[in-house]
């Protein structure tokens, strides 16, 4: 009975261990959760007596999961998955996808409430501040309470944070909800999400509406997806451009131009539809991740750090990039944000996966993952390990010893030279990775 | 053997349980300003999750080889007096391999902090 | 085991285990106190942890903005389940365990990893910045201790000839095999400071990192962390006294008594030889670990076959 009850627990945490893994998007989640799952699958070796396999299982996973997070963290951009909840939420995605994500506790990640980003998002140039103080904020000139320093405008202070296109002008609109309205940037009273901007070639007769989980669902008035009932949303890639200018780009590498979808020669990712070749290809400014004073009219690298230059988005506004506030200046930046506000959301949260999963080595990790696969069902095929409960007590460790070195000495050498094939395999591909 | 693994995992539930009761019964911080995380001071900018190239993964990698190899060690360790020489000789084969890995990933410059 | 013995067993493990804590910060302070030769005085050593047990039993458990809940939730879990289950397995003294495992050492090897992860997620999901960085810190712990420890360790069962941790003290009856395996022994101590996070290795939780994975914990969370920290240093010391210098063995003196005995005797020289040495940097203590620890080991192994080969005459 208390077998059954433990058998059912282990099984239990094993089974939601790894839905937890498929379903999270923080990196480092999805490595506890998969620790948590095989360390219950290790509880349940010790129902079946085989103890020594459980903690073999045990050091092996939580050996090898440490090293997978510690790798999953240099290779991913998002490794806490802060940047895509952010997003999720923003769009109010349903299904699964909705359910994959509740970690961060306060909504807004830290930046967005920051009020020295305001100026960026929002456009207002009447904010004062002391130029000590950044969080003091006044509608005029005066002096700070904190230091009596005289306050200066925001702008003046922050001259890279100012915008560098006059937004005023332009009318803000909910991407869930294009009958609200607003002449100011805000939030929309019916989804909480920010207002994008609006442009003037989004005029309402050309406007067409689109499902965001069907994309074929096309319509030229708001209302619901005859498939799934969702609400429809504007759409803005379809509407002016005829099909045959449209080029395809990489979001993580423009310089990539292709006339058909496809994949991106170097990092795999979907291309995405690019409405205006010319914005990249003319006025855009590139700079440097970590310089934005290098600033170059073509793609390159950095003469200071070497680093690959991204485009600048301060010189190329795009709209709705307000809402999105990927913020982070520290590592976070990337080019490729001009691409996106013009996907449908399900697109745009394909893309998200597609940049929080690839890499440049993915081909390399492919391999890799099919070869061990496959060697590990091989040696799982083969094996006449009797660890199975029907043997003779045969977990017991000195028959384990007595086996490895009578029937399966082999065993015992090949895996040293296994070791040493896998060691020199590492330094290998770390040194690739270094030179890289 | 089941009925030390019986008692064990109690001692796994009381431990959980326990901890569990501790955070449970702790007084919980009202003031928001209290949940800025430290950073001697300064306001938290950025993001903290970010890319982050850690320079010892070569080192990790050949862990993971080396921490394969301990599981072997064990049950060799367990009946080595009792076979004697062949187990010796065996396990001096065995080490000698591992050594020569871990001579290529030194002289490899694996053990250096990378850059 | 029936259940009501277990339960005593439970409360008895736990009881042992408060104490020890304690004790454990009293030697900390005194190893501290002896190698910055600072007089302080053994009241106040012995009351220094209480009044800290005071004021963080008051504190409130404050909750980073933006942290991961559940992360930060499991943390203090893992790492007070992974104390608990350890010292189930820890010999007292004859016949005065809780668990006496077939694979006893190898379990213990195993559940050390966990305890590295408890520690990772407390840093991880506060979502700070000195937190994570000490995570990184504390997965570079995890590479460096685990196979140096391991190899330390095999030296006992190759002589006892099982890995069931009653067994090796018994093995021990003539010659403590500290005496005959002193590499493996120093070995064993230096990575045995290192799992523990005891100076000169406490780079994850060290102050230059404003407390490390602690530096976002507050109130009765720290509490948990801490002090588990301790004990499981506690833990790791007395498994250091089973394997190499008899465990419970001695003359006259009952046999708990001598294993408590030589447990604060090897903690009390770890803390204050630690506290004499500069901290190492998480690449010094790989560069130790790797290519001096594990090579030594190598040859502690080769040695401990040799003795043994030629004391059996085989």
């Amino acid at each position: 009975m208390v077998e059954w009850l433990a058998f059912v627990l282990l099984a239990v945490i094993a089974v939601g261990g790894s839905l937890g893994m498929l379903l999270t998007m923080s990196m480092y989640r999805a490595a506890i959760f998969l620790m948590a799952s095989f360390v219950a699958l290790a509880g349940l070796f010790i129902l079946l007596q085989a103890d020594l396999l459980a903690a073999i299982q045990v050091m092996m996973n939580v050996g090898g999961m440490l090293v997978m997070l510690l790798f999953m963290v240099a290779l991913m951009m998002d490794p806490g998955g802060e940047m895509m909840w952010d997003m999720k939420r923003k769009m109010g995605l349903p299904g699964f996808s909705a359910l994959s994500m509740s970690m961060p506790r306060s909504p807004p990640p830290a930046e967005a409430a920051r009020p020295e980003d305001r100026p960026r998002t929002g456009g207002s140039n009447t904010d004062w501040t002391c130029p000590m103080h950044p969080e003091v904020s006044a509608p005029g000139p005066g002096s700070c309470p904190k230091c009596s320093m005289d306050l200066a405008p925001r702008a003046a202070l922050q001259p890279e944070a100012a915008p560098a296109a006059d937004t005023d002008t332009d009318t803000y609109a909910c991407p869930m909800h294009p009958e609200v309205q607003s002449s100011a940037p805000g939030q929309c009273p019916k989804c909480g999400m920010n207002l994008v901007p609006r442009e003037a070639a989004q005029e309402p007769s050309a406007t067409t509406y689109t499902c965001p989980m069907h994309p074929d669902v096309q319509s030229p008035t708001p209302g619901k997806c005859p498939k799934c009932g969702m609400d429809l949303v504007l759409q803005a890639e379809l509407q002016a451009p005829a099909p045959a200018a449209t080029t395809y780009t990489c979001p993580m590498h423009p310089e990539v131009q292709s006339s058909t979808p496809g994949k991106c020669p170097k990092c795999s990712m979907d291309l995405v539809p690019q409405e205006d070749p010319q914005a990249v290809a003319g006025p855009t400014a590139y700079t440097c991740p970590m310089h934005p004073e290098v600033r170059s009219s073509t793609p390159g690298k950095c003469p200071k750090c070497s680093m690959d230059l991204v485009p600048d988005e301060s010189a190329a506004p795009m709209a709705g990039h307000a809402g999105m506030q990927h913020g982070g200046e520290g590592g976070m930046h990337h080019g490729g944000d001009g691409a996106m506000p013009r996907m449908s959301p399900a697109a745009h949260y394909k893309m998200m996966v597609d940049m929080a999963m690839s890499t440049a080595l993915l081909p390399w990790a492919i391999a890799i993952g099919v070869v061990s696969a496959l060697l590990l069902s091989w040696v799982l095929l083969r094996a006449t390990w009797p660890l199975s409960p029907t043997g003779p007590n045969a977990d017991d460790v000195s028959v384990v010893g007595e086996l490895l070195l009578s029937r399966y000495m082999i065993g015992f050498e090949g895996a040293a030279y296994l070791i040493l094939a896998g060691v020199i395999g590492a330094v290998l591909l770390g040194k690739r990775e270094h030179r890289r | 053997m089941s009925d030390n693994y019986a008692v064990l995992a109690t001692f796994l539930l009381a431990g959980v349980a326990l901890a569990m009761l501790v955070l449970a019964l702790a007084r919980k911080q009202e003031a928001p300003k209290a949940a800025e995380p430290f950073e001697s001071g300064s306001p938290s900018e950025h993001k903290t999750w970010v890319q982050f190239r850690v320079r010892y993964f070569l080192i990790a990698l050949v862990f993971v080889a080396f921490d394969m190899e301990m599981v072997y060690m064990f049950p060799w360790a367990v009946v080595f007096k009792r076979v004697g020489l062949v187990a010796f000789m065996d396990m001096f084969v065995f080490i000698a391999v591992l050594a020569v890995a871990i001579a290529y990933a030194w002289k490899e410059g694996a053990f250096e902090w990378e850059r | 085991m029936d259940p009501g013995a277990a339960l005593v067993g439970l409360f008895g493990t736990l009881a042992v285990l408060v104490v020890a804590t304690w004790l454990a910060a009293v030697l900390d302070g005194l190893g501290r106190a002896l190698a910055v030769h600072q007089p302080v005085g053994l009241a106040a050593l012995a009351a220094a942890p209480l009044a800290r047990l005071g004021r963080l039993v008051r504190r409130a458990d404050v909750i980073p903005a933006n942290a991961d809940g559940g992360l930060l939730w499991s943390a203090p879990v893992m790492a007070v389940a992974v104390v608990l289950l350890l010292a189930g397995v820890v010999p007292l003294g004859p016949g005065l365990v809780i668990a006496d495992l077939n694979i006893g050492l190898f379990y213990v090897i195993v559940l050390l990893a966990p305890f590295v992860v408890a520690l990772m997620n407390a840093g991880w999901g506060a979502n700070a910045k000195y937190g994570v960085l000490g995570a990184f810190r504390a997965a570079g712990h995890l590479l460096a201790y685990e196979v140096p420890f391991g190899f330390a360790a095999i030296g006992a069962p190759m002589a006892a000839e099982s890995l069931s941790l009653v067994k090796i003290v018994e093995g021990q009856d003539r010659l403590w095999y500290g005496v005959w395996q002193p590499v493996g022994f120093a070995i064993y101590l230096v990575s045995a400071a290192i799992i523990t996070y005891r100076p000169p290795f406490d780079l994850p939780a060290a102050d230059d990192l404003g407390g490390g994975v602690l530096a976002d914990v507050s109130g009765p969370r720290y509490l948990l962390l801490r002090g588990s920290m301790l004990a499981l240093w506690v833990l790791v010391s007395a498994l250091g006294a089973v394997l190499f210098l008899g465990g419970w063995l001695g003359p006259l003196l009952p046999g708990p008594v001598w294993l408590v005995l030589k447990t604060a005797a090897l903690m009390l020289a770890m803390s204050w030889v630690g506290y004499r040495l500069p901290r190492l940097r998480v690449d010094q203590m790989l560069g130790l670990s790797w290519k001096v620890l594990l090579p030594g080991t190598f040859l502690h192994i080769a040695i401990t076959g040799v003795v043994i080969l030629l004391q059996t005459g085989g």
